[in-house]
């Protein structure tokens, strides 16, 4: 049997070996940069206020990462390749998960270390600001939206197993959602797609807390069980029964 | 290590429809087992079964007396071409047997000497998508081949091969079960059947309705001419069924049992051999005539 870590390592070259992942990757690390330089005030703060900037599409780059990994083999029909090669298809997608978790928090890495040179390059002035407490918690932050973003991503990757209608479901209905639900706030509060991402930037223990505050435990659990726990549990289910076509 | 490969009592059914039944059969190693039926018989289900790919309802499919899905390393055992247009579009060949052989702990040599044995060599930095259908064939058999199986299981692979693309496929398979191995092939050519297998599996609404040896077959099956009118007359009341074919007759009975006939009978022959071409006439005849290109006689 290929050895996890060995299925892993293929599993993270084929999330970034074809174009749509290294088109998204750029086009995210670009258009954050552009962003950072063009907004007035981009460059004149601190590195902590441009590197938010620059990493400000980090949650959609992740989600459509996880969303590529989980669907493409099903998409091009190369999952008939994938599960002759690995027959074991609980190994296969163990592996799946993390290679995706590798490539978000790598993804995370890439881009503020980008960030950081071209900051340096632009601010070199300020190249003190780059590593302080501020910019380790911010880093934090984003290290978790952007986790609970691919979490929920390869959560509906694995249940839809088409690529473009899970981007619609995991990157861009929880954008709608949140927007249609603005005039409902109690059940936005405990049915948030972003809830449990907020929660893990800024953890509170209690069970709710007023919402213009941070989000409380419940609320948070009850996001993460909709959006990631409940589509894991049946695209599990959904890979393991699927037969490629 | 030689594989044996087989289906043992397989049955399938999606939604109402009964794909197989009962479906069993064996492939013994250092022969080339030929699986043919008309279209929608369920050679691909059955192939499809044995990999490991689809669940059987009942029954299975072992290697060697084992199941595939519990082999340590399933590649090494068996190469499986289930379908060409199975690769990512956006790889390279090179990239796509690369990353495969990665997988099953091959070097990337090995990718290479694959791509160079089925003739890509020359387009290994193309794209899968920019392929033809034939150089898709051609990498699926490279595929199959990374892991140097004991057996190779293909389905349709002469599919969009061009003849010498065939010619080269036949020799192919003819070495490999030579050297001991065991190949399934999947085929609607039957003239490569006729040229190269050495079994011949046939199926038919989901059921195994021939198992038997290509030379079996053949031994059945006699071409006999004859400037004497009575010989036609003489076979028919014998009960046999005969075909004219081209000044001569086609007849379902050994070449020594028509000879017989026709020496008790008075009647000098002027050709009697076994017919080498009877293959479609036989599919024909178990399949009820519905294997596909193959007029009733």
């Amino acid at each position: 049997m290929t050895p996890l870590t060995r299925q892993t390592i293929t599993e993270l070259r084929r999330a970034v070996d074809t174009r749509g992942p290294q088109w998204a990757f750029g086009i995210a690390i670009a258009g954050g940069l552009v962003l950072s330089l063009v907004v007035p005030g981009g460059t004149s703060g601190t590195f902590d206020h441009f590197v938010s900037g620059v990493s400000i599409g980090l949650p959609f780059l992740a989600g459509l990462l996880a969303v590529m990994a989980f669907t493409a083999d099903w998409t091009t029909r190369a999952a008939l390749t994938t599960f002759v090669l690995t027959t074991s298809r609980p190994r296969v997608l163990v592996a799946r998960y993390l290679a995706v978790l590798c490539l978000t928090v790598g993804s995370l890495i890439a881009i503020h270390l980008i960030g950081a040179l071209v900051f340096v390059m632009l601010r070199p002035d300020s190249a003190s600001s780059v590593f302080t407490a501020e910019t380790v918690r911010q880093f934090g932050a984003m290290a978790a939206t952007t986790v609970a973003s691919a979490l929920t991503a390869m959560a509906v990757g694995g249940l839809v197993l088409r690529t473009a209608p899970a981007i619609v479901v995991a990157v861009f209905a929880p954008l709608l959602l949140t927007i249609g639900l603005a005039f409902a706030p109690t059940v936005l509060e405990w049915a948030n797609p972003y809830g449990f991402a907020g929660w893990l930037a800024s953890p509170n223990w209690n069970w709710t807390v007023p919402q213009e505050e941070s989000v409380g435990l419940g609320p948070a659990l009850t996001s993460f069980t909709i959006w990631t726990a409940v589509p894991v549990v049946l695209g599990w289910f959904r890979q393991m029964r699927a037969e490629p076509r | 290590m030689t594989v044996e490969l087989s289906l043992r009592g397989v049955e399938k059914r999606y939604g109402r429809t009964q794909v197989l039944s009962d479906v069993s059969f064996t492939c013994p190693p250092g022969n080339i087992t030929a699986f043919c039926g008309p279209n929608g018989a369920g050679k691909s289900t059955a192939l499809r079964i044995l990999t490991g790919i689809t669940r059987a309802d009942h029954g299975g499919a072992l290697v060697n007396e084992r199941s595939l899905l519990s082999v340590r390393e399933p590649a090494r055992l068996v190469g499986v071409l289930l379908d060409a247009s199975a690769f990512h579009p956006g790889r390279t060949v090179r990239e796509t047997l690369r990353l495969s052989a990665f997988t099953i702990g091959e070097p990337k040599q090995r990718a290479d000497a694959c791509a160079e044995l089925v003739g890509l060599n020359s387009v290994a930095h193309r794209r899968v998508g920019q392929l033809s259908l034939g150089m898709r064939q051609r990498l699926g058999i490279a595929h199959a081949l990374l892991g140097r199986p004991k057996a190779l299981v293909l389905d349709e692979p002469s599919n969009g091969l061009d003849p010498n693309g065939i010619v080269w496929l036949d020799r192919l398979l003819r070495r490999f079960a030579d050297d001991g191995g065991t190949v399934l092939i999947s085929t609607h050519h039957i003239a490569a059947v006729e040229r190269t297998a050495d079994r011949l599996v046939a199926i038919s609404r989901g059921r195994i309705v021939a198992d038997t040896s290509i030379a079996d077959v053949r031994g059945t099956r006699t071409t006999v001419a004859s400037n004497d009118e009575r010989l036609r007359t003489v076979l028919v009341r014998a009960g046999h069924r005969v075909v004219p074919a081209q000044g001569r007759y086609r007849v379902d009975l050994s070449a020594p049992e028509v000879g017989r006939l026709a020496m008790e009978h008075g009647i000098p022959l002027t050709e009697l051999r076994p017919d080498d071409n009877c293959l479609d006439e036989f599919l024909a005849e178990v399949t009820d005539h519905e294997f596909a290109g193959v007029s009733p006689r």
